[in-house]
């Protein structure tokens, strides 16, 4: 198991540069031909964010501040998180397979083109991130003291997506449906995860799905480095649980694909 | 070539029954076998993949392979389509994993792969950079050789398009330009060969003619019998996995063209029994 995950941290650790400027060909690639290019990173959650301001603050008339934040740039901060690992892990789920033409025919480490999937996202996710600061500039908004943890729950996010990028592109290799699966049960979780909505308090099994949730923590985590000021106390049990999600999820990904790597070839 | 790439000793082994050192050998393969599940339902194919021995249909490909290649050697591979010429070439390039068997290999080793790594959104120039990342080119690198494949590609103005725009020649002249500019211990050229036109294919060849005396141990898979004869140092025939023959392109080739086109006249009935013997075509088609 260990020797496992040596070998996929030495080789994600090994091609880091390569990876990252492979995501950055992909990421060309990905809107070659389309007018606004790489601009459609952002128009997507941008679009995304007006849609569910209009049915909330202006449709259902609940668009009231959250905390004293104006719920706009409340909502912008996490839908951004949430389209970064949304993206990234919907992209990973067939990120083998759509690699397969070279995975076949030239040797190449296998676990970097799940982690290729996530640094691409993590570019977009990094840029949109000077988007929501313009937000908070137009509006007028304070960035919190705790800005300083920002690049931690970054990190997070991208590990636990990572860790879930390697066991979901190895499963979709040997179970097509999985990547279906998956698109049905992100869209799930997008609603029990405080995207677009906060959570009440009172509600004690809100409070523990908020808890079990590792969606919840990130969320929560980037709102409150971002806007409210980041409270230990009351992250400490939700950080745990994450981070054993995470660990766990990442080292299963790890025994899955050095157990698969050669036996792989065969069936892609 | 400007590659600084530096010159390492590797060993790739695939088993724990040591085979005698021998380092004048660049390649070894003893009883190769490679079993392919054929999978009916999603069960077998988990099975397959899980269990070790199952009782999942499987299909022989490579039915103990053995053979030796001597540092700067140029082999040949011949044999019908499916006969598992690329299976060999891919298990020697360690993009795949043999059922059984023993296998060495001394340097590093790299398939020639035209097609594959190619992005059709991408312009030339920026499939040249993705390519050679995926072959593991640092950027130095990248920046080192990036004119000379243009050059050789020599498709012009095109090289600022997107592929998805090119001639299906002009997409593997490229392809072919940048996998050609490799500098690996042992080259798998695995019909890689037969891209463009005449005078692309030239170029080709002397490309691999450069290889050669720079002495790479080169495994040529290959239908062009013409080509082969003039390359390879010795050819190996394969048939349905089998290996028939070993010996000079004099030795085989004569044989094997003669065979094939006894085959051709056969019924499916007469194809399915089939094992060539090596004796009995040498006998029927060399009259020196």
């Amino acid at each position: 198991m260990f020797h496992s995950i040596k070998t996929v941290c030495k080789e994600i650790w090994e091609n880091r540069i390569r990876m990252f400027r492979l995501a950055w060909y992909d990421l060309k690639n990905q809107h070659g031909g389309t007018f606004f290019g790489f601009l459609w990173n952002f128009l997507n959650p941008a679009f995304q964010v007006l849609v569910y301001y209009f049915v909330f603050a202006i449709g259902l008339r609940r668009g009231n501040d959250i905390n004293g934040v104006p719920y706009i740039v409340w909502l912008v901060v996490g839908i951004v998180t949430w389209y970064y690992m949304n993206q990234a892990m919907l992209g990973a789920d067939m990120s083998i397979i759509n690699f397969a033409d070279v995975l076949k025919r030239m040797r190449f480490p296998m676990s970097i083109v799940p982690a290729k999937t996530v640094a691409m996202n993590l570019i977009t996710h990094v840029c949109s991130l000077v988007i929501v600061f313009i937000v908070f500039i137009i509006t007028g908004t304070m960035v919190s003291s705790s800005i300083w943890l920002l690049p931690y729950f970054i990190f997070c996010a991208t590990f636990f997506c990572l860790g879930y990028s390697l066991c979901a592109a190895t499963i979709n290799v040997l179970f097509r449906d999985f990547h279906n699966f998956m698109n049905t049960i992100l869209r799930f979780l997008f609603f029990i995860s405080p995207v677009m909505w906060e959570p009440s308090k009172d509600n004690k099994l809100m409070n523990f799905v908020m808890m079990i949730n590792p969606f919840a923590y990130i969320l929560n985590g980037y709102r409150d480095t971002l806007l409210y000021g980041f409270n230990l106390k009351e992250s400490l049990v939700p950080g745990i649980i994450f981070w054993a999600v995470s660990i766990i999820m990442f080292v299963i990904g790890c025994a899955l694909i050095e157990k698969f790597r050669y036996k792989f070839i065969d069936t892609l | 070539m400007a590659n600084n790439k530096k010159p390492q000793e590797r060993q790739r082994i695939v088993s724990d029954t040591p085979l005698p050192v021998n380092s004048e050998n660049a390649i070894e393969l003893k009883d190769i076998v490679k079993d392919y599940t054929l999978y009916s339902t999603f069960g077998d194919k988990i099975k397959g993949l899980v269990k070790k021995e199952s009782r999942v249909k499987t299909f022989r490909a490579l039915d103990h392979i053995t053979f030796d290649m001597k540092h700067g050697e140029c082999v040949g591979l011949i044999g019908l389509n499916g006969s598992g010429k690329s299976t060999i070439a891919s298990i020697i390039s360690g993009i795949t994993s043999p059922t059984e068997g023993d296998l060495r290999v001394r340097g590093e080793v790299n398939m020639l792969c035209a097609s594959s790594g190619m992005r059709s959104e991408l312009t030339g120039i920026d499939n040249i950079h993705f390519k050679l990342l995926i072959m593991g080119y640092t950027n130095e690198q990248i920046k080192a050789v990036e004119q000379d494949i243009i050059d050789f590609a020599d498709i012009g103005i095109h090289i600022n398009q997107p592929v998805k725009t090119y001639s299906s020649g002009m997409r593997s002249r490229l392809g072919f330009a940048i996998a050609v500019h490799v500098d690996p211990d042992i080259l798998i050229i695995d019909e890689a060969l037969s891209v463009g036109d005449s005078s692309f294919a030239d170029k080709c060849l002397e490309k691999i003619d450069e290889f050669k005396e720079k002495k790479k141990t080169i495994v040529f898979v290959s239908h062009a019998v013409t080509t082969m004869t003039s390359f390879c140092d010795r050819i190996i025939w394969i048939n349905m996995g089998k290996m028939v023959g070993i010996g000079t392109p004099a030795e085989i080739i004569q044989p094997y063209c003669g065979f094939a086109r006894e085959f051709n006249g056969m019924t499916n009935e007469e194809r399915k029994t089939l094992m060539p013997d090596l004796k009995y075509y040498q006998e029927k088609y060399c009259h020196d």
